[in-house]
Protein backbone atom coordinates (compact mmCIF):
# COMPACT_ATOMS: atom_id res chain seq x y z
CA UNK A 1 0.00 0.00 0.00
CA UNK A 2 1.13 3.62 -0.95
CA UNK A 3 0.54 6.03 1.67
CA UNK A 4 1.18 9.73 0.92
CA UNK A 5 3.92 10.36 3.29
CA UNK A 6 5.34 7.48 1.34
CA UNK A 7 5.38 8.73 -2.03
CA UNK A 8 6.34 12.46 -0.24
CA UNK A 9 9.85 10.45 1.08
CA UNK A 10 10.09 8.82 -1.84
CA UNK A 11 10.47 12.23 -4.09
CA UNK A 12 13.29 13.48 -0.91
CA UNK A 13 14.93 10.48 -1.79
CA UNK A 14 14.88 11.24 -6.03
CA UNK A 15 15.59 14.91 -4.96
CA UNK A 16 18.74 13.94 -3.22
CA UNK A 17 19.45 11.45 -5.11
CA UNK A 18 19.63 13.09 -8.37
CA UNK A 19 21.49 16.19 -6.66
CA UNK A 20 24.43 13.72 -5.81
CA UNK A 21 24.56 12.23 -9.86
CA UNK A 22 24.40 16.06 -10.68
CA UNK A 23 27.53 16.63 -8.33
CA UNK A 24 29.28 13.37 -9.20
CA UNK A 25 28.56 14.52 -12.91
CA UNK A 26 30.50 17.88 -12.23
CA UNK A 27 33.33 16.53 -10.58
CA UNK A 28 33.95 13.63 -13.11
CA UNK A 29 33.84 16.88 -16.02
CA UNK A 30 36.35 18.70 -13.20
CA UNK A 31 38.68 15.76 -13.21
CA UNK A 32 38.66 15.26 -16.86
CA UNK A 33 39.39 18.85 -17.54
CA UNK A 34 42.21 18.58 -14.93
CA UNK A 35 44.00 15.63 -16.82
CA UNK A 36 43.16 17.62 -20.09
CA UNK A 37 45.38 20.67 -18.86
CA UNK A 38 47.78 18.33 -17.42
CA UNK A 39 47.92 16.40 -20.62
CA UNK A 40 48.59 19.34 -22.23
CA UNK A 41 51.55 20.75 -20.11
CA UNK A 42 52.88 17.53 -20.42
CA UNK A 43 53.36 17.54 -24.09
CA UNK A 44 54.49 21.32 -23.86
CA UNK A 45 57.04 19.76 -21.39
CA UNK A 46 58.12 16.61 -24.15
CA UNK A 47 58.45 19.07 -26.85
CA UNK A 48 60.39 21.44 -25.02
CA UNK A 49 62.66 18.56 -23.78
CA UNK A 50 62.78 17.32 -27.00
CA UNK A 51 64.29 20.84 -28.79
CA UNK A 52 66.06 20.86 -25.90
CA UNK A 53 67.64 17.52 -26.63
CA UNK A 54 68.01 18.21 -30.48
CA UNK A 55 69.88 21.45 -29.05
CA UNK A 56 72.30 19.01 -26.94
CA UNK A 57 72.76 16.75 -29.93
CA UNK A 58 73.76 19.37 -32.18
CA UNK A 59 76.58 20.64 -29.56
CA UNK A 60 77.94 17.04 -28.83
CA UNK A 61 78.44 16.96 -33.24
CA UNK A 62 80.48 19.93 -32.79
CA UNK A 63 82.38 18.79 -29.65
CA UNK A 64 83.21 15.66 -31.08
CA UNK A 65 84.52 17.42 -34.32
CA UNK A 66 86.78 19.53 -32.20
CA UNK A 67 87.84 16.52 -29.88
CA UNK A 68 88.92 14.66 -33.00
CA UNK A 69 90.64 17.73 -34.27
CA UNK A 70 92.70 17.89 -30.99
CA UNK A 71 93.30 14.53 -31.03
CA UNK A 72 94.79 14.71 -34.51
CA UNK A 73 96.77 18.08 -33.64
CA UNK A 74 98.92 16.05 -31.45
CA UNK A 75 99.87 13.36 -34.43
CA UNK A 76 100.05 16.33 -37.15
CA UNK A 77 102.09 18.49 -35.10
CA UNK A 78 104.76 15.40 -34.74
CA UNK A 79 104.48 15.27 -38.74
CA UNK A 80 105.13 18.45 -39.09
CA UNK A 81 108.09 18.84 -36.45
CA UNK A 82 109.95 15.90 -37.70
CA UNK A 83 111.14 17.23 -41.15
CA UNK A 84 111.19 20.85 -39.46
CA UNK A 85 113.67 19.38 -37.33
CA UNK A 86 116.17 18.00 -39.88
CA UNK A 87 115.78 20.37 -42.13
CA UNK A 88 116.67 22.86 -39.38
CA UNK A 89 119.55 21.32 -38.40
CA UNK A 90 120.90 21.08 -42.08
CA UNK A 91 120.40 24.26 -42.24
CA UNK A 92 122.84 25.24 -39.34
CA UNK A 93 125.31 22.83 -41.13
CA UNK A 94 124.61 24.84 -44.54
CA UNK A 95 125.48 27.82 -42.51
CA UNK A 96 128.88 26.42 -41.63
CA UNK A 97 129.85 25.18 -44.79
CA UNK A 98 129.35 28.70 -45.94
CA UNK A 99 131.90 29.95 -43.86
CA UNK A 100 134.66 27.21 -44.90
CA UNK A 101 133.67 27.91 -48.40
CA UNK A 102 133.57 31.90 -48.48
CA UNK A 103 136.87 31.11 -46.45
CA UNK A 104 138.35 29.50 -49.57
CA UNK A 105 136.76 31.72 -52.01
CA UNK A 106 138.98 34.59 -50.20
CA UNK A 107 141.80 33.06 -50.33
CA UNK A 108 141.33 32.13 -54.00
CA UNK A 109 140.65 35.88 -54.71
CA UNK A 110 144.35 36.81 -53.07
CA UNK A 111 145.62 34.09 -55.74
CA UNK A 112 144.35 36.06 -58.72
CA UNK A 113 145.98 39.28 -56.89
CA UNK A 114 148.92 37.91 -56.40
CA UNK A 115 149.42 36.50 -60.12
CA UNK A 116 147.96 40.23 -61.11
CA UNK A 117 151.09 41.50 -59.26
CA UNK A 118 153.50 39.02 -60.53
CA UNK A 119 154.07 37.53 -57.11
CA UNK A 120 154.59 33.97 -58.02
CA UNK A 121 156.34 33.39 -54.50
CA UNK A 122 152.85 34.10 -52.59
CA UNK A 123 150.19 32.73 -55.11
CA UNK A 124 151.82 29.62 -54.85
CA UNK A 125 152.02 30.03 -50.72
CA UNK A 126 148.75 30.83 -51.34
CA UNK A 127 148.01 27.69 -53.32
CA UNK A 128 149.46 25.38 -50.46
CA UNK A 129 147.40 26.83 -48.35
CA UNK A 130 144.37 26.70 -50.47
CA UNK A 131 145.17 22.43 -51.03
CA UNK A 132 145.70 22.21 -47.20
CA UNK A 133 142.50 23.12 -45.96
CA UNK A 134 141.00 21.46 -49.15
CA UNK A 135 142.40 18.33 -47.58
CA UNK A 136 141.33 19.04 -44.19
CA UNK A 137 138.21 19.96 -44.50
CA UNK A 138 137.05 17.41 -46.94
CA UNK A 139 135.74 20.33 -49.36
CA UNK A 140 135.10 17.61 -51.91
CA UNK A 141 132.63 15.68 -49.34
CA UNK A 142 131.44 18.43 -48.29
CA UNK A 143 130.18 20.10 -51.83
CA UNK A 144 128.78 16.53 -51.94
CA UNK A 145 126.77 17.00 -48.62
CA UNK A 146 125.36 20.50 -49.39
CA UNK A 147 123.71 18.60 -52.85
CA UNK A 148 122.46 15.82 -50.52
CA UNK A 149 121.71 18.24 -47.53
CA UNK A 150 119.83 21.29 -49.90
CA UNK A 151 117.76 17.91 -51.41
CA UNK A 152 116.99 16.57 -48.23
CA UNK A 153 115.68 20.15 -46.66
CA UNK A 154 113.78 20.48 -50.04
CA UNK A 155 112.20 16.86 -49.57
CA UNK A 156 111.28 18.19 -45.66
CA UNK A 157 109.30 21.45 -46.77
CA UNK A 158 107.48 19.39 -49.37
CA UNK A 159 106.67 17.22 -46.97
CA UNK A 160 105.35 19.73 -44.33
CA UNK A 161 103.68 21.14 -47.59
CA UNK A 162 101.69 18.02 -48.17
CA UNK A 163 100.69 17.39 -44.32
CA UNK A 164 99.09 21.31 -44.93
CA UNK A 165 97.53 20.75 -47.93
CA UNK A 166 95.92 17.38 -46.44
CA UNK A 167 94.59 18.82 -43.60
CA UNK A 168 93.13 21.88 -45.78
CA UNK A 169 91.64 19.21 -47.66
CA UNK A 170 90.70 17.20 -45.09
CA UNK A 171 88.58 20.07 -43.24
CA UNK A 172 87.32 21.65 -46.82
CA UNK A 173 86.45 24.73 -44.54
CA UNK A 174 86.48 26.60 -47.97
CA UNK A 175 83.50 25.04 -49.60
CA UNK A 176 80.88 24.41 -47.30
CA UNK A 177 78.10 23.24 -49.94
CA UNK A 178 77.64 19.42 -51.32
CA UNK A 179 80.13 18.75 -54.71
CA UNK A 180 80.49 15.73 -56.70
CA UNK A 181 83.67 14.03 -55.67
CA UNK A 182 85.95 10.65 -55.81
CA UNK A 183 85.64 9.45 -52.46
CA UNK A 184 89.49 8.06 -52.89
CA UNK A 185 90.96 11.32 -53.06
CA UNK A 186 89.06 11.87 -49.58
CA UNK A 187 90.07 8.61 -48.62
CA UNK A 188 93.95 9.13 -49.48
CA UNK A 189 93.64 12.54 -47.64
CA UNK A 190 92.51 11.33 -43.99
CA UNK A 191 95.56 8.57 -44.36
CA UNK A 192 97.38 11.26 -44.35
CA UNK A 193 95.88 12.98 -41.48
CA UNK A 194 96.11 9.51 -39.37
CA UNK A 195 99.12 8.32 -40.40
CA UNK A 196 100.74 8.72 -37.14
CA UNK A 197 98.11 7.05 -35.36
CA UNK A 198 98.28 4.17 -37.45
CA UNK A 199 102.08 3.36 -38.74
CA UNK A 200 103.56 1.98 -35.97
CA UNK A 201 100.93 -1.11 -35.76
CA UNK A 202 99.18 -1.30 -39.08
CA UNK A 203 100.04 -2.34 -42.50
CA UNK A 204 97.50 -0.45 -44.36
CA UNK A 205 96.13 -2.71 -47.61
CA UNK A 206 94.99 -0.12 -50.14
CA UNK A 207 91.85 -1.25 -52.78
CA UNK A 208 90.95 1.41 -54.17
CA UNK A 209 89.21 0.87 -57.28
CA UNK A 210 87.85 3.08 -59.42
CA UNK A 211 84.41 4.35 -58.46
CA UNK A 212 81.41 6.70 -59.57
CA UNK A 213 81.67 10.13 -57.90
CA UNK A 214 79.59 10.95 -54.93
CA UNK A 215 77.86 13.88 -54.21
CA UNK A 216 78.26 14.82 -50.29
CA UNK A 217 80.01 17.52 -48.39
CA UNK A 218 83.73 16.19 -48.30
CA UNK A 219 84.80 17.64 -44.76
CA UNK A 220 82.06 15.64 -43.33
CA UNK A 221 82.39 12.05 -45.09
CA UNK A 222 86.32 12.51 -44.80
CA UNK A 223 85.49 12.79 -40.81
CA UNK A 224 83.91 9.41 -40.96
CA UNK A 225 87.06 7.74 -42.36
CA UNK A 226 89.06 9.20 -40.18
CA UNK A 227 86.41 7.73 -37.43
CA UNK A 228 86.24 4.53 -39.68
CA UNK A 229 90.44 4.50 -39.27
CA UNK A 230 90.85 5.42 -35.94
CA UNK A 231 88.99 3.10 -34.61
CA UNK A 232 90.24 0.38 -36.60
CA UNK A 233 93.52 1.76 -35.21
CA UNK A 234 93.18 1.31 -31.74
CA UNK A 235 91.06 -2.15 -32.38
CA UNK A 236 95.02 -3.68 -33.34
CA UNK A 237 97.02 -3.96 -30.24
CA UNK A 238 100.82 -4.83 -31.44
CA UNK A 239 100.45 -5.33 -34.71
CA UNK A 240 97.92 -5.56 -37.47
CA UNK A 241 96.43 -4.59 -40.92
CA UNK A 242 93.67 -2.71 -42.16
CA UNK A 243 92.23 -2.91 -45.23
CA UNK A 244 90.35 0.14 -47.25
CA UNK A 245 88.32 -1.40 -50.08
CA UNK A 246 86.60 0.52 -52.59
CA UNK A 247 83.89 -0.59 -55.41
CA UNK A 248 79.94 0.20 -56.39
CA UNK A 249 76.96 -0.97 -57.03
CA UNK A 250 74.18 -0.30 -59.52
CA UNK A 251 73.00 3.06 -57.20
CA UNK A 252 75.86 2.97 -54.45
CA UNK A 253 80.03 3.41 -53.76
CA UNK A 254 80.88 1.13 -50.99
CA UNK A 255 83.91 1.63 -49.15
CA UNK A 256 84.93 -1.05 -46.69
CA UNK A 257 87.37 -0.38 -43.83
CA UNK A 258 88.88 -3.82 -42.06
CA UNK A 259 91.09 -4.75 -39.60
CA UNK A 260 92.24 -7.63 -37.75
CA UNK A 261 91.91 -6.77 -34.43
CA UNK A 262 90.23 -7.53 -31.05
CA UNK A 263 86.44 -7.56 -33.10
CA UNK A 264 83.30 -6.61 -30.96
CA UNK A 265 81.61 -9.33 -28.59
CA UNK A 266 77.52 -9.66 -29.86
CA UNK A 267 76.12 -8.31 -27.03
CA UNK A 268 77.82 -4.73 -27.96
CA UNK A 269 76.96 -4.57 -31.61
CA UNK A 270 73.55 -3.08 -31.09
CA UNK A 271 74.76 -0.18 -28.99
CA UNK A 272 77.59 0.75 -30.87
CA UNK A 273 76.19 3.63 -32.75
CA UNK A 274 74.56 4.85 -29.34
CA UNK A 275 76.34 7.91 -28.28
CA UNK A 276 78.62 7.79 -25.40
CA UNK A 277 78.83 3.87 -25.73
CA UNK A 278 82.22 2.99 -25.41
CA UNK A 279 84.52 0.60 -24.48
CA UNK A 280 87.72 2.60 -24.22
CA UNK A 281 89.57 3.94 -20.63
CA UNK A 282 87.94 7.27 -19.15
CA UNK A 283 89.69 10.21 -20.80
CA UNK A 284 90.60 8.29 -24.18
CA UNK A 285 87.30 7.73 -25.96
CA UNK A 286 84.20 10.13 -25.75
CA UNK A 287 81.92 7.23 -27.68
CA UNK A 288 80.80 9.70 -30.26
CA UNK A 289 82.63 8.38 -33.19
CA UNK A 290 80.61 5.87 -34.06
CA UNK A 291 77.15 7.92 -33.39
CA UNK A 292 78.16 11.19 -34.86
CA UNK A 293 79.57 9.39 -38.51
CA UNK A 294 75.85 7.12 -38.28
CA UNK A 295 74.77 10.41 -38.68
CA UNK A 296 76.69 12.29 -41.18
CA UNK A 297 76.39 8.75 -43.45
CA UNK A 298 72.21 8.83 -42.91
CA UNK A 299 72.03 12.75 -43.90
CA UNK A 300 74.01 11.78 -47.17
CA UNK A 301 71.08 8.88 -47.75
CA UNK A 302 73.61 6.49 -47.17
CA UNK A 303 74.46 3.73 -44.89
CA UNK A 304 77.14 1.90 -42.27
CA UNK A 305 76.67 -1.40 -41.48
CA UNK A 306 79.02 -3.18 -39.03
CA UNK A 307 80.26 -7.13 -39.08
CA UNK A 308 82.97 -8.73 -36.26
CA UNK A 309 83.63 -11.48 -34.92
CA UNK A 310 85.72 -11.71 -31.55
CA UNK A 311 89.57 -12.35 -31.96
CA UNK A 312 89.15 -11.84 -35.57
CA UNK A 313 88.28 -8.17 -36.44
CA UNK A 314 85.77 -5.79 -37.55
CA UNK A 315 84.58 -4.61 -40.90
CA UNK A 316 82.25 -1.67 -41.40
CA UNK A 317 80.80 -0.51 -44.95
CA UNK A 318 80.07 2.66 -46.01
CA UNK A 319 77.23 3.03 -48.68
CA UNK A 320 76.49 6.64 -49.99
CA UNK A 321 74.58 7.30 -53.18
CA UNK A 322 76.25 7.46 -56.80
CA UNK A 323 75.73 11.32 -57.71
CA UNK A 324 72.56 12.04 -59.80
CA UNK A 325 74.95 13.78 -62.52
CA UNK A 326 77.04 10.47 -62.58
CA UNK A 327 73.87 7.66 -63.11
CA UNK A 328 72.32 9.99 -65.37
CA UNK A 329 75.18 9.86 -67.97
CA UNK B 1 39.90 3.41 -2.70
CA UNK B 2 38.76 4.29 -6.32
CA UNK B 3 35.39 5.47 -7.11
CA UNK B 4 34.73 2.92 -9.49
CA UNK B 5 34.53 0.61 -6.63
CA UNK B 6 32.06 3.24 -4.82
CA UNK B 7 29.81 3.58 -8.43
CA UNK B 8 29.90 -0.29 -8.48
CA UNK B 9 28.82 -0.58 -4.86
CA UNK B 10 25.80 1.98 -5.41
CA UNK B 11 24.81 -0.07 -8.45
CA UNK B 12 24.78 -3.14 -6.51
CA UNK B 13 22.47 -1.51 -3.53
CA UNK B 14 20.33 0.40 -6.26
CA UNK B 15 19.68 -2.82 -8.30
CA UNK B 16 19.04 -4.59 -5.24
CA UNK B 17 17.43 -3.08 -2.75
CA UNK B 18 16.41 -0.21 -4.38
CA UNK B 19 17.47 3.88 -4.72
CA UNK B 20 15.67 4.09 -1.12
CA UNK B 21 18.20 1.61 0.47
CA UNK B 22 21.17 3.05 -0.80
CA UNK B 23 19.96 6.98 0.34
CA UNK B 24 19.08 5.52 3.60
CA UNK B 25 22.78 4.06 4.07
CA UNK B 26 24.41 7.21 3.03
CA UNK B 27 22.12 8.85 5.81
CA UNK B 28 23.05 6.05 8.26
CA UNK B 29 27.16 6.34 7.29
CA UNK B 30 26.89 10.23 6.91
CA UNK B 31 28.46 10.46 3.84
CA UNK B 32 27.41 12.88 1.56
CA UNK B 33 27.80 9.94 -1.33
CA UNK B 34 29.27 12.09 -4.33
CA UNK B 35 31.34 9.51 -6.00
CA UNK B 36 32.96 9.51 -9.25
CA UNK B 37 34.86 6.78 -11.16
CA UNK B 38 38.15 8.14 -11.13
CA UNK B 39 38.55 10.41 -8.16
CA UNK B 40 40.02 8.66 -5.01
CA UNK B 41 38.47 8.26 -1.64
CA UNK B 42 38.97 7.29 1.93
CA UNK B 43 38.90 3.36 2.74
CA UNK B 44 36.82 4.39 5.78
CA UNK B 45 34.08 5.26 3.50
CA UNK B 46 33.65 2.18 2.30
CA UNK B 47 34.48 0.20 5.52
CA UNK B 48 31.29 2.84 6.98
CA UNK B 49 28.80 2.11 3.88
CA UNK B 50 29.64 -1.94 4.32
CA UNK B 51 29.01 -1.58 7.60
CA UNK B 52 25.60 0.13 7.27
CA UNK B 53 24.38 -2.47 4.99
CA UNK B 54 25.28 -4.89 7.27
CA UNK B 55 23.28 -3.49 10.12
CA UNK B 56 19.96 -3.30 7.29
CA UNK B 57 20.44 -7.13 5.96
CA UNK B 58 21.80 -8.33 8.77
CA UNK B 59 24.73 -10.26 6.72
CA UNK B 60 28.28 -10.10 8.01
CA UNK B 61 30.65 -7.41 6.30
CA UNK B 62 33.35 -10.42 5.00
CA UNK B 63 29.47 -12.19 3.20
CA UNK B 64 28.71 -8.72 1.73
CA UNK B 65 32.45 -8.17 0.44
CA UNK B 66 32.46 -11.15 -1.27
CA UNK B 67 28.89 -10.75 -2.99
CA UNK B 68 29.96 -7.64 -3.71
CA UNK B 69 33.10 -8.71 -5.87
CA UNK B 70 30.47 -11.53 -7.46
CA UNK B 71 28.55 -8.69 -8.48
CA UNK B 72 31.05 -6.45 -9.98
CA UNK B 73 33.16 -9.23 -11.99
CA UNK B 74 30.58 -8.88 -14.88
CA UNK B 75 30.43 -5.29 -14.79
CA UNK B 76 34.16 -5.20 -15.00
CA UNK B 77 33.81 -7.39 -18.04
CA UNK B 78 31.21 -5.06 -19.73
CA UNK B 79 33.17 -1.93 -18.56
CA UNK B 80 36.34 -3.37 -20.19
CA UNK B 81 35.79 -6.21 -22.59
CA UNK B 82 39.09 -6.10 -23.43
CA UNK B 83 40.53 -8.27 -20.12
CA UNK B 84 37.87 -10.73 -21.37
CA UNK B 85 38.69 -11.79 -25.23
CA UNK B 86 36.65 -14.95 -26.89
CA UNK B 87 38.10 -18.12 -26.11
CA UNK B 88 39.64 -17.26 -22.60
CA UNK B 89 39.06 -19.84 -19.39
CA UNK B 90 38.59 -18.30 -15.80
CA UNK B 91 41.75 -19.83 -15.15
CA UNK B 92 43.31 -17.99 -17.82
CA UNK B 93 41.94 -14.92 -17.10
CA UNK B 94 42.56 -15.06 -13.07
CA UNK B 95 46.28 -15.72 -14.21
CA UNK B 96 45.82 -12.20 -16.02
CA UNK B 97 44.90 -10.18 -13.00
CA UNK B 98 48.64 -9.69 -11.92
CA UNK B 99 50.71 -8.70 -15.14
CA UNK B 100 48.35 -7.63 -17.04
CA UNK B 101 44.46 -6.25 -15.97
CA UNK B 102 46.24 -4.84 -12.61
CA UNK B 103 49.35 -3.08 -14.64
CA UNK B 104 46.71 -1.11 -17.15
CA UNK B 105 44.74 -0.16 -14.29
CA UNK B 106 47.48 1.55 -12.83
CA UNK B 107 48.19 3.01 -16.25
CA UNK B 108 44.29 4.10 -16.10
CA UNK B 109 44.00 5.44 -12.66
CA UNK B 110 47.85 6.03 -11.27
CA UNK B 111 47.07 6.48 -7.75
CA UNK B 112 45.32 3.24 -7.55
CA UNK B 113 46.35 0.77 -4.59
CA UNK B 114 46.28 -2.64 -6.12
CA UNK B 115 47.23 -5.98 -4.57
CA UNK B 116 50.01 -7.97 -5.45
CA UNK B 117 49.03 -11.91 -6.64
CA UNK B 118 51.59 -14.55 -6.73
CA UNK B 119 50.86 -17.67 -9.12
CA UNK B 120 51.51 -21.05 -8.43
CA UNK B 121 50.39 -24.06 -11.07
CA UNK B 122 50.50 -27.19 -9.21
CA UNK B 123 48.50 -29.15 -12.02
CA UNK B 124 46.69 -28.19 -15.27
CA UNK B 125 43.26 -27.48 -13.59
CA UNK B 126 44.40 -26.00 -10.34
CA UNK B 127 46.06 -22.32 -9.60
CA UNK B 128 46.90 -21.02 -6.06
CA UNK B 129 46.92 -16.96 -5.75
CA UNK B 130 49.22 -15.79 -3.43
CA UNK B 131 46.91 -12.33 -2.47
CA UNK B 132 49.22 -10.00 -0.43
CA UNK B 133 47.75 -6.38 0.72
CA UNK B 134 47.35 -3.50 3.40
CA UNK B 135 43.68 -3.52 2.85
CA UNK B 136 43.58 -7.50 3.71
CA UNK B 137 40.58 -8.08 1.38
CA UNK B 138 41.08 -11.65 0.31
CA UNK B 139 37.13 -12.09 0.72
CA UNK B 140 36.67 -9.35 -2.12
CA UNK B 141 39.39 -11.32 -4.46
CA UNK B 142 36.59 -14.35 -3.67
CA UNK B 143 33.99 -13.37 -4.60
CA UNK B 144 35.76 -11.72 -7.64
CA UNK B 145 37.02 -15.57 -8.51
CA UNK B 146 33.58 -16.70 -7.88
CA UNK B 147 32.08 -13.88 -10.55
CA UNK B 148 34.67 -14.86 -13.09
CA UNK B 149 33.53 -18.97 -13.20
CA UNK B 150 30.06 -17.65 -13.16
CA UNK B 151 30.90 -15.32 -15.97
CA UNK B 152 32.79 -18.01 -17.80
CA UNK B 153 30.23 -20.72 -17.26
CA UNK B 154 32.50 -23.16 -15.10
CA UNK B 155 32.52 -24.50 -12.17
CA UNK B 156 35.03 -24.16 -9.34
CA UNK B 157 36.44 -24.18 -5.58
CA UNK B 158 38.83 -22.45 -3.61
CA UNK B 159 39.69 -22.44 -0.04
CA UNK B 160 42.65 -20.56 1.61
CA UNK B 161 44.99 -22.41 3.67
CA UNK B 162 46.52 -19.71 5.14
CA UNK B 163 45.05 -16.14 5.12
CA UNK B 164 45.75 -12.21 6.88
CA UNK B 165 42.72 -13.12 9.29
CA UNK B 166 44.29 -16.30 10.96
CA UNK B 167 47.43 -14.73 11.83
CA UNK B 168 49.28 -15.49 8.38
CA UNK B 169 51.46 -12.51 6.49
CA UNK B 170 49.22 -13.41 3.09
CA UNK B 171 46.93 -15.49 1.95
CA UNK B 172 46.55 -18.44 -0.24
CA UNK B 173 43.64 -18.85 -1.66
CA UNK B 174 43.99 -22.29 -3.65
CA UNK B 175 41.44 -23.22 -6.89
CA UNK B 176 40.27 -25.75 -8.58
CA UNK B 177 38.53 -25.47 -12.08
CA UNK B 178 36.30 -28.81 -12.48
CA UNK B 179 35.30 -27.53 -16.25
CA UNK B 180 32.21 -26.19 -17.50
CA UNK B 181 29.04 -27.99 -16.79
CA UNK B 182 30.17 -30.45 -15.03
CA UNK B 183 29.08 -31.48 -11.43
CA UNK B 184 32.04 -30.09 -8.91
CA UNK B 185 31.40 -33.55 -6.61
CA UNK B 186 31.91 -36.25 -9.42
CA UNK B 187 35.23 -36.22 -10.51
CA UNK B 188 36.86 -34.08 -8.06
CA UNK B 189 40.14 -34.29 -7.28
CA UNK B 190 40.63 -31.71 -4.94
CA UNK B 191 41.47 -31.98 -1.85
C1 LIG C 1 38.71 -6.49 -15.42
C2 LIG C 1 39.04 -6.93 -14.23
C3 LIG C 1 39.54 -6.09 -13.08
C4 LIG C 1 39.69 -4.74 -12.97
C5 LIG C 1 39.39 -3.66 -14.04
C6 LIG C 1 40.18 -4.46 -11.65
C7 LIG C 1 40.40 -3.17 -11.14
C8 LIG C 1 40.61 -2.89 -9.82
C9 LIG C 1 40.57 -1.57 -9.23
C10 LIG C 1 40.30 -0.27 -9.98
C11 LIG C 1 40.80 -1.70 -7.91
C12 LIG C 1 40.84 -0.56 -6.89
C13 LIG C 1 42.21 -0.13 -6.49
C14 LIG C 1 42.16 1.05 -5.52
O1 LIG C 1 41.10 1.37 -5.02
O2 LIG C 1 43.21 1.68 -5.29
C15 LIG C 1 40.99 -3.11 -7.67
C16 LIG C 1 41.23 -3.62 -6.43
C17 LIG C 1 41.31 -4.98 -6.20
N1 LIG C 1 41.35 -5.98 -7.13
FE1 LIG C 1 41.02 -5.83 -9.09
N2 LIG C 1 40.39 -5.62 -10.99
C18 LIG C 1 39.99 -6.65 -11.83
C19 LIG C 1 39.97 -7.99 -11.55
C20 LIG C 1 40.33 -8.53 -10.34
C21 LIG C 1 40.29 -9.93 -10.03
C22 LIG C 1 39.79 -11.04 -10.96
C23 LIG C 1 40.75 -10.06 -8.74
C24 LIG C 1 40.96 -11.28 -7.89
C25 LIG C 1 40.92 -12.47 -8.24
C26 LIG C 1 41.05 -8.73 -8.26
C27 LIG C 1 41.45 -8.44 -6.98
C28 LIG C 1 41.41 -7.18 -6.44
C29 LIG C 1 41.42 -6.92 -5.02
C30 LIG C 1 41.45 -7.98 -3.92
C31 LIG C 1 41.34 -5.53 -4.86
C32 LIG C 1 41.22 -4.73 -3.55
C33 LIG C 1 42.41 -3.87 -3.21
C34 LIG C 1 43.38 -4.57 -2.31
O3 LIG C 1 43.23 -5.78 -2.01
O4 LIG C 1 44.36 -3.90 -1.90
N3 LIG C 1 40.80 -7.82 -9.26
N4 LIG C 1 40.91 -3.80 -8.85
N1 LIG D 1 87.09 -1.54 -35.52
C1 LIG D 1 86.68 -1.81 -34.27
N2 LIG D 1 87.07 -2.93 -33.63
C2 LIG D 1 86.67 -3.21 -32.37
N3 LIG D 1 85.84 -2.42 -31.65
C3 LIG D 1 85.38 -1.30 -32.24
C4 LIG D 1 85.77 -0.93 -33.56
N4 LIG D 1 85.15 0.24 -33.86
C5 LIG D 1 84.42 0.57 -32.79
N5 LIG D 1 84.56 -0.33 -31.81
C6 LIG D 1 83.89 -0.33 -30.49
O1 LIG D 1 82.85 0.61 -30.52
C7 LIG D 1 83.01 1.56 -29.47
C8 LIG D 1 82.44 2.89 -29.92
O2 LIG D 1 83.25 3.47 -30.95
P1 LIG D 1 83.21 5.03 -31.14
O3 LIG D 1 84.12 5.38 -32.25
O4 LIG D 1 81.79 5.48 -31.25
O5 LIG D 1 83.74 5.59 -29.77
P2 LIG D 1 85.22 5.48 -29.17
O6 LIG D 1 86.18 5.07 -30.25
O7 LIG D 1 85.16 4.60 -27.95
O8 LIG D 1 85.50 6.95 -28.71
P3 LIG D 1 85.75 8.23 -29.67
O9 LIG D 1 84.64 9.16 -29.31
O10 LIG D 1 87.08 8.72 -29.29
O11 LIG D 1 85.66 7.77 -31.09
C9 LIG D 1 84.47 1.53 -29.15
O12 LIG D 1 84.72 1.93 -27.81
C10 LIG D 1 84.82 0.07 -29.37
O13 LIG D 1 84.46 -0.71 -28.25
MG1 LIG E 1 86.22 6.10 -32.15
Amino acid sequence: MTTASNIHADSDVLTRTLRRERAARKRAEQLLEDKSRELYQAQDELRKQYDSLAETQLQLVQSEKMASVGQLSAGIAHEINNPIGFVTSNVSTLADYVDVLSDLVQRYDRVVQAVAQGDANASSQELEEIARIREAEEIDYLLGDCRKLLDESLDGLRRVREIVQSLKSFVRLEQEADQDVDLRDGIEATLRVVWNELKYKCTVDKQLHAIPHVRCHPGEINQVFMNLLVNAGQAIDKQGTVRITTSSTEAHVVVSISDDGCGIPEENLSKLFTPFFTTKPVGSGTGLGLSVSYGIVEKHGGTIEVSSTVGEGTTFIVKLPISPTMSAE
Amino acid sequence: MKGIVFTCLNEMVEDTFGVAAWDDMLGQAHLDGVYTAADTYADAEMLALVGAMSDRTGTAPADLIREFGKYMLPKMAEQYPVFFPPGMVARQFLLSVHDIIHVEVKKLFPDAELPTFQYEMPADDQLVMVYRSRRQLCVLAEGLIEGAAAYFGEQLRYKQSQCYHQGDDHCRIEICFMGPGTRGDENDNCQ
